[in-house]
């Protein structure tokens, strides 16, 4: 990251399949040695945009550079990225050394002088002594790791790796991303990795394009896309959220008063300009609330936010328990550890409180709004 | 799970369905055995069996003309099938890749010459070869063999293509490979099976073809038009003979061509 030169340049990639539009629009700057990703659910043009910067797909308008050239009609071949594909596409008729060999091969080195450049591309991804199995005598993550090792061989200026835990179960894929941090680091070649998994790209990603519909959403680090959301969409695709409606009832300069069900909630962070009457949705992540049986003047003073709920659902989830409260018509929940637990019953009637900074704020839109509820339904 | 063990407690209960296969086997072997039998058969008499011999089998090998005819059988099945695995894998390639209007229209018309019986695409052919004043000759009958071996191996290969990964080509293009290198090292090998087994089964359907041949020889025997003629002089043992060498060559290649498609799912079963 220390090395902002631009490695990848995409402006105003806007790709269609018939009438239908992939990707729209799309405007995005990545970096040299950066691990990029490129998240959204199904369907929201995060592939296609991989395909497009690898070759296999040629932007219907817009201009692809890799390196400051202009690659936008170049052939894959042509084009020094390498793809991991989702099902790792390993020749089958190839042991693993042949696989890994295969983009050498291409580019005209001989076979005794690729060995050592294979064996270190097998050490690479601690697969040493596999080089004469077929990939069929592989597990799934050892595939993964020779569809590593094949794209890196030949040293590509950047990875683009598609969904490639994607089929991995929970335990391995969680290994999977210390392996592929650690080779990023090892080789300081440009990641740019596609997923719909939030978490993945949170914990690998130095910064996260969020991606919907084919258009771009918000693209900024880890932080920024957990902390500052720029859409409803955003802040209920990243993270566990809560989302409040209600109606502006007071408009100051740094701050807006809403109404929720009768209890005001006072926020600091809003996105777009509004005023007094317009309904808005409110934002908080439930691990910013707290949950006291009294509300003494220090919590009072601690969170501006504040007000009485009754515990509607409790759900143990192992090391915390999520806790829904209920006041009027909303719903809120919050994350509590075993710890604090203290044995709270259904109907029991307690102090929730917030700080006003937690709050994020959105316009109330039609379209904002549906975004975020299809997303709940998920 | 349940439907298994269903069908495993059906089988049990039905000792019958054994029986019944077997009785199916022995319906379609049957023939074949006694052809094979009265082909050793020392005596002229197709009735009463007299003894071993294998006089029948040294007489095929000395008989000019049956010779002939198998050689010209085997160039036309040869070239057919040359053709067939060129253009029929090219097809498949194209069919899988390129999408356009009227595909399904354009596939179920490119099966056809395997659908419509013999005698259809034999006299079709036979008036259209007489349209263009084409001599009937072998290369009439050759281009009558194409019609069918081509669309053989064409379906075999693109029911291989169907459950190939994409991605594998991509793949091979991403790291490098030009599409003709992406095609020899990556798409070929995978499909070669296919290719090889369409070709055999092609040839097995090529080598016995007797009706369209029929209609677009004139003068030119192939072996299965050679084998009808003799049969105008009755049944013999001579017949026998070169109809368990035809079977034995059959089977053979079928077994060959099961060997290289390997799983039957592979398959598709045209005939």
């Amino acid at each position: 990251m220390n090395n902002q030169e631009t490695e990848i340049q995409l402006i105003q990639i806007t790709k269609k399949f018939g009438n239908f539009t992939a990707v729209q629009n799309v405007n995005l700057e990545i970096h040299h040695g950066e691990f990029f990703s490129l998240l959204g659910p199904s369907g929201c043009g995060k592939t296609t945009t991989l395909r497009m910067i690898a070759g296999l797909e040629e932007p219907t308008e817009g201009q692809i550079c890799l390196a400051g050239e202009d690659v936008t009609y170049k052939p894959a071949y042509l084009r020094n990225v390498n793809t991991v594909f989702q099902d790792y596409a390993l020749f089958p008729h190839m042991t693993v050394e042949e696989n890994i060999y295969f983009p050498l091969k291409m580019k005209k080195v001989k076979y005794s002088s690729a060995r050592a450049m294979i064996e270190e591309a097998l050490s690479l991804v601690n697969m040493t002594g596999f080089g004469k199995r077929y990939p069929q005598q592989l597990s799934g993550g050892q595939r993964q790791r020779i569809a590593l090792a094949r794209s890196l061989v030949n040293r590509p200026r950047a990875l683009l790796l598609d969904e490639p835990l994607g089929a991995l179960d929970f335990k391995l894929r969680i290994a999977m991303q210390k392996v592929l941090k650690d080779i990023q680091k090892n080789v300081d070649i440009t990641f740019i990795y596609v997923t719909h998994d939030q978490t993945e790209a949170i914990t690998m990603s130095d910064r996260i394009c969020v991606m919907k519909d084919g258009v771009i959403h918000q693209i900024g680090t880890p932080d920024e896309i957990y902390n500052s959301p720029e859409s409803t969409f955003v802040a209920s695709f990243i993270g566990d959220m809560n989302f409040l409606e209600g109606q502006v009832v007071q408009k100051g300069e740094n701050s807006v008063t809403i109404d929720v069900d009768g209890k005001p909630i006072i926020s600091t962070r809003f996105e777009g300009t509004f005023s007094k009457g317009d309904s808005v949705v409110a934002c908080i992540r439930p691990e910013k609330i707290c949950l006291d049986k009294m509300c003494d003047s220090e919590f009072q003073n601690k969170f501006e936010n504040h007000f009485q709920a009754s515990i509607h659902r409790i759900v143990f989830r192992g090391t915390d328990y999520e806790i829904t409260l209920k006041f009027g018509q909303s719903e809120i929940r919050l994350i509590e550890s075993a710890s604090e637990f203290n044995n709270k019953k259904i109907g029991d009637q307690l102090f929730i409180g917030f700080q006003k900074d937690d709050v994020i704020t959105y316009l109330k839109e039609c379209k904002k709004v549906c975004d975020y509820e299809t997303n709940l339904d998920n | 799970m349940n439907k298994t063990s269903t069908l495993k407690r059906k089988g049990k209960s039905f000792p019958f369905l054994g029986i019944y296969g077997a009785f199916v086997y022995f319906y379609l072997y049957f023939p074949l055995l006694v052809v094979f039998v009265y082909s050793l058969n020392s005596s002229r008499s197709t009735m009463k069996f007299e003894g071993v011999t294998f006089d029948w089998y040294i007489r095929l090998f000395q008989n000019k003309e049956l010779l002939n005819s198998l050689f010209h059988s085997l160039q036309v099945s040869g070239l057919a099938v040359l053709f067939a695995v060129v253009v029929g894998t090219s097809g498949a390639l194209f069919l899988n890749r390129i999408e356009f209007k009227g595909k399904d229209f354009f596939r179920t018309l490119a099966m056809l010459p395997i659908i419509l019986p013999g005698i259809i695409v034999g006299l079709s052919l036979l008036i259209f070869f007489l349209n263009l004043k084409l001599q009937l000759s072998m290369w009439t009958v050759i281009l009558g063999h194409i019609s069918f071996t081509t669309p053989v191996v064409m379906f075999q290969v693109l029911a291989r293509l169907a459950r190939l990964s994409r991605n594998l080509e991509n793949a091979a293009m991403d790291l490098g490979a030009n599409p003709f290198q992406a095609f020899i090292y990556v798409t070929f090998p995978m499909i070669k099976r296919a290719v090889i087994g369409g070709a055999l089964l092609a040839f097995t359907m090529s080598f016995d073809e007797i009706i369209i041949t029929y209609f677009l020889t004139s003068t030119f025997n192939t072996l299965p038009i050679y084998l009808y003629g003799m049969l105008r002089f009755g049944l013999s043992p001579e017949v026998y003979a070169i109809s368990t060498v035809v079977l034995g060559l059959s089977i053979l290649l079928i077994i060959l061509m099961a060997k290289y498609t390997g799983s039957s799912e592979e398959t598709i079963i045209i005939r």
